[in-house]
């Protein structure tokens, strides 16, 4: 039996207008994630990766085309209604790890399963178990601003996996991280590839888009070239 | 240090480019500076300058003050005067004041004057003289002596035309032809003693008051010799006063003095009530800091590159610190304009405000001193709100500020700024609880049952001249037709005479003898000498017995002189003797309800109603007489009718201070209704002030947060959860100036008691609605930063780095 799909763009078309000029940000996507497929987005600067990923993310809509999530199509969702998916199926991972500098690492954490409405005693298990993933359970009680960059971004990866998504969508995560530190967050998603996590990562660096089972070559906009992974 | 004209240009120029920046600030500054400079002028005016008396200092007022009778003090006798007179040492002089009224006849109307009667050397003793003519002679103070008088400037240019010839000439007072032989200057008075005279005459002690050590009647005013002081004046007048009471016991016993300087006397009514508006502005301005340091701090978030960019340039870190202070200083000075001007707008609204009790204070505007008040205090406020923004505009790290569009979360001060809302918060909270305290007062006053029905009720006093109504016969046969006609007029319901008629301003208070051993050991109560008809008129209600006939020779009593001596008793079987010796014991005809005599917020006394054939307390002679009238009509409408029949009855006496008791009452309640719509207003423009303070902050705060909310909101954050988020920033802070506020009210509480009248300086009701108006406009004011960051697009959040 093949594995189910998570995510399946057809025809997907984004359209930005700025005083009367069209940007063609994406144009004509056929996309498949399969469940728990590594996927990894890459293309040079201004191709439409991080748009796609907006795009897959829920955070933007297409201007054209059909997206479906877990089966199910999100266009014309409300904003409400996208936020929900947001929190239960979809884990984000930023470049710029978008901890919040008042809040500890586990308050990070924790963040979307108060959102889900979790009770407190589940929050915690799910927490520590995802800051042990991560192997950031002893800095349970730091600020973000007491922690190296690549700390953040394992905090970060916690967050994502902590509320138990159907993928994670990372937007380069290695990208403001020092190489050994990029490697090191690497090798952390691909452990949660492992074990069972659908990923998909956007990244320009064709160093780390190899890791991926699967990688999508974007180039205005345009899908070039699909690879896979060499076994 | 730079040009400082040179720096204020630029800081100016520099506020130019910002309007909507410095409009705001302007307005903020001028609201806090003009209540202040409107409150510092009647404060001024009021408590801190000298009296217009020289060397003002050195006047004392000096008072008799029973020890058994607790802190209050008493008048003076004649006797007891004249030895104090001439024994001090510590003093310079020592003159009699005594308020009074007079009929002056002969012209078109008769017109009842309030006047002053005065010990000869009184206008020496204050130090102020006759613009025109001379002051009185020790001649003209005998009872026996030349009758004199002095006009105020108002009365001579009113009645007489300021016609200089009048000195010289005799006017008929109380049908005594009398010589003016002074004119005082323009404004002058001496109000808290001879309210608003019109004349001066001599106060001419009688046979009978220079014999009655115990018929305390005056005060007097006196000036220290130089280098004396009151303690010791009054040690020393003690000392005279032990002695006295030792050699008339009779009279003396436990009688001591008191000496209070003559401000201290004269500021003690308002001096309160200005010290609480004089601590309700200064919070409003502080609060108008608090925001303009908020303003100010995001100005300088905003201009955080710039002033990086000049650092970078070689700008030095106090050269940055001024041109920041630079431009509080320019926005100080503005928003002392225009507080002045603003300033002079809420001094006039005051004074209207303040009606009667303004006109008493004299002509008022923003003088020089006002003006430079108002001056220091805007520097002042400048260098308040400006220097810590100015000190954090310096001190950020210039590194970070000089990345291209990079957020400081330290340029936002989150911490300083939420101190900021709790400290305008706080002081909101007190304000608004001494208003909602000041209005609760208001409204006991106005619910307080004053033991009568003050509608329809018109009261006006006439006083009989001893020359025309000597003797008792004529005084009673007067009062007699008088009562009979009114009752006959049409429109009139019931008629009745009081000599001490509820808020007329007159008091008698006598001992008094019911035959048990608690009367004769001193009790005293209020005594009123009435015509029958009095309780129906005035709508007092006879819980017991019944009126008084025409001509009978009974007493009533109220309910709580029937509960002091009849708990257990039929009071109808009582008597009451005015001192069981030289006085027929009378018998108790009927219990009547209690009445607030002295106004809604004073306490009930003990009350006896003798008919106006007994004898007065003293022996005095009734002269002077409330008529009330029970109106079907407006009581208004009746004046012309018992003018005309006073006029058919003596054209030679007037009315004096017709008002209708409901006029009476809302004077006597005015007090407080000026206190609770000034500090109201004051309270209101604070909340205000806050609202507006909570919102610039939390929306500020909120716009550096943008990118938190949009990664919140990429996690999964609905609108209801950003909104909690960001109003629940906005009402912490809010609440813990609540809290703050609530300490501050527990805190002042002793203040504002001076103020209330039934009603708890810590008022429960009053606390807990204010926190919850606080609360609820905490949450309006974080709402709409709210509800525009519920509207942030994650997406566009997420790329503001």
């Amino acid at each position: 039996m093949s594995p189910r799909s998570i995510i399946r763009l057809e025809a997907i078309k984004k359209v930005f207008t700025t005083d009367e000029v069209e940007t063609h940000a994406l144009s004509d996507i056929h996309l498949e994630i399969a469940e728990g497929e590594f996927i990894s987005i890459a293309g040079p600067s201004g191709c439409g990766k991080s748009t796609l990923l907006s795009i897959l993310g829920l955070l933007d809509t297409p201007t054209e085309g059909g997206y479906t999530l877990n089966g199910k199509p999100v266009a014309g969702l409300s904003l409400s209604e996208r936020a929900r998916i947001r929190n239960h199926e979809i884990g984000f991972i930023f470049q710029s790890f978008n901890l919040i500098g008042d809040l500890t690492v586990y308050e990070n954490v924790e963040l979307p399963l108060v959102y889900r409405g979790l009770p407190l005693g589940e929050r915690r298990t799910r927490v520590m178990e995802a800051l042990e993933e991560v192997g950031m359970s002893h800095r349970a009680k730091h600020l973000p601003s007491q922690l190296s960059g690549g700390q953040q971004q394992r905090v970060a990866v916690a967050r994502a996996v902590g509320g138990r998504p159907s993928i994670l969508l990372a937007d380069e995560p290695t990208g403001n991280l020092d190489s050994t530190n990029g490697d090191a967050v690497m090798d952390l998603l691909k452990d949660l590839h492992r074990r069972g996590s659908t990923i998909c990562m956007v990244t320009h660096d064709a160093r780390f888009a190899q890791h991926a089972d699967r990688t999508v070559h974007l180039f205005d906009g345009r899908v070039v070239e699909e690879s896979l992974a060499k076994a | 240090m730079h040009n400082l004209s040179d720096d204020l240009r630029r800081a100016f120029i520099s506020l130019l480019k910002s309007p909507a920046f410095t409009i705001t600030s302007v307005l903020i500054l001028a609201l806090g500076i003009g209540a202040n400079a409107a409150i510092f002028s009647l404060v001024d005016r009021v408590l801190l300058r000298s009296l217009p008396f020289p060397a003002s200092e050195r006047l004392v007022v000096l008072w008799g003050h029973n020890t058994l009778r607790g802190g209050l003090t008493e008048p003076l006798s004649a006797p007891d005067f004249l030895d104090w007179q001439r024994e001090a040492g510590t003093l310079e002089g020592m003159a009699a004041v005594e308020s009074d009224g007079l009929n002056l006849t002969g012209g078109a109307e008769p017109e009842s004057l309030p006047a002053g009667r005065v010990s000869w050397n009184f206008f020496r003793v204050i130090g102020v003289h006759p613009a025109l003519g001379r002051d009185f002679t020790p001649e003209e103070d005998r009872v026996e002596g030349p009758r004199a008088v002095i006009l105020s400037d108002e009365l001579w240019k009113r009645r007489f035309g300021g016609d200089p010839g009048i000195l010289g000439r005799t006017i008929p007072l109380n049908g005594v032809d009398t010589l003016v032989v002074g004119i005082m200057p323009p404004r002058f008075s001496f109000d808290h003693y001879m309210a608003r005279a019109s004349i001066f005459l001599p106060i001419s002690f009688s046979h009978k008051q220079l014999d009655g050590r115990g018929n305390h009647f005056f005060s007097a005013v006196a000036r220290l010799k130089p280098g004396a002081t009151p303690a010791q004046c009054e040690a020393e007048l003690r000392g005279i006063a032990d002695r006295l009471a030792k050699e008339h016991p009779n009279t003396n016993a436990n009688y001591t003095a008191r000496v209070v300087p003559l401000r201290e006397e004269l500021v003690r009514n308002s001096k309160g009530t200005l010290l609480v508006l004089g601590g309700a502005v200064a919070f409003v301005l502080l609060i108008a800091c608090a925001n303009l340091m908020n303003l100010m701090l995001a100005r300088s978030a905003r201009r955080q590159r710039e002033l990086a960019i000049r650092a970078a340039l070689g700008a030095s870190p106090a050269g940055l610190v001024w041109s920041a202070l630079c431009e509080s200083l320019v926005l100080g000075f503005l928003g002392g304009l225009a507080g002045l001007a603003l300033g002079r707008w809420i001094l006039a609204g005051l004074l209207r405000v303040l009606g009667s009790e303004a006109a008493a204070i004299g002509p008022m505007h923003l003088d020089a001193r006002a003006v430079a008040f108002t001056f220091i205090l805007s520097m002042g406020s400048a260098v308040a709100f400006g220097l810590i923004p100015a000190l954090k505009a310096e001190g950020r790290h210039l590194a970070d500020s000089l990345k291209e569009g990079k957020g400081s979360s330290n340029a936002s001060h989150p911490r300083l700024r939420g101190l900021l809302v709790a400290t305008e918060t706080a002081l909101a909270t007190a304000l608004l609880i001494g208003a909602g305290l000041m209005l609760r007062s208001l409204m006991h006053l106005q619910a307080v049952d004053p033991g009568y029905r003050p509608d329809h009720v018109l009261t006006s006093r006439i006083t009989l001249p001893p020359y025309k109504y000597g003797d008792e016969a004529a005084r009673l046969a007067f009062m007699d037709e008088l009562r009979r006609r009114l009752e006959a007029t049409p429109g009139v319901v019931a008629v009745g005479l009081n000599d001490t008629s509820p808020l007329s301003g007159s008091t008698s208070t006598s001992s008094y003898d019911v035959g048990d051993q608690q009367s004769a050991d001193g009790q005293v109560a209020l005594s009123h000498h009435i015509t029958p008809g009095y309780f129906r008129a005035m709508g007092i209600p006879i819980l017991q017995g019944r009126d008084l006939a025409p001509g009978e020779a009974g007493v009533l009593i109220n309910r709580t002189f029937a509960l002091r001596h009849f708990a257990h008793s039929n009071p109808l079987a009582g008597r009451v003797s005015l001192d069981g010796q030289n006085d027929p014991y009378l018998p108790v005809v009927g219990v009547v309800g209690d009445v607030r005599h002295h106004g809604p917020a004073a306490g009930i006394m003990a009350e006896m109603y003798f008919p106006v054939t007994a004898r007065r307390a003293g022996g005095e002679s009734l002269n002077f007489f409330t008529v009330v009238l029970r109106t079907g009509p407006e009581p208004r409408t009746m004046v012309p009718a018992l003018r005309g029949i006073l006029r058919d009855l003596d054209p030679d006496l007037p009315l004096a201070g017709t008002r209708t008791m409901e006029e009476l009452l809302s004077r006597e309640r005015q007090g407080a209704q000026i206190r609770s719509i000034l500090v109201g207003s004051f309270a209101a423009l604070a909340l205000l002030l806050s609202g507006v303070g909570i919102y610039a902050v939390i929306s500020f705060l909120t716009g550096m947060r943008t990118r938190e909310i949009g990664v919140r909101m990429a996690l999964g954050a609905q609108v209801r959860d950003v909104v909690r988020l960001v109003v629940g920033q906005g009402l912490r802070m809010a609440l813990w100036g609540v809290a703050a506020g609530v300490a501050i009210s527990l805190a002042l509480g002793r203040a504002v008691d001076s103020q209330i009248t039934g009603v708890r300086s810590w008022d429960p009701v009053t606390f807990t609605l204010v926190a919850a108006v606080l609360a609820l406009v905490g949450i309006l004011a974080c709402l709409l930063p709210a509800l525009r960051a519920a509207r942030v697009d994650p997406l566009v959040a997420l790329r503001s780095e």
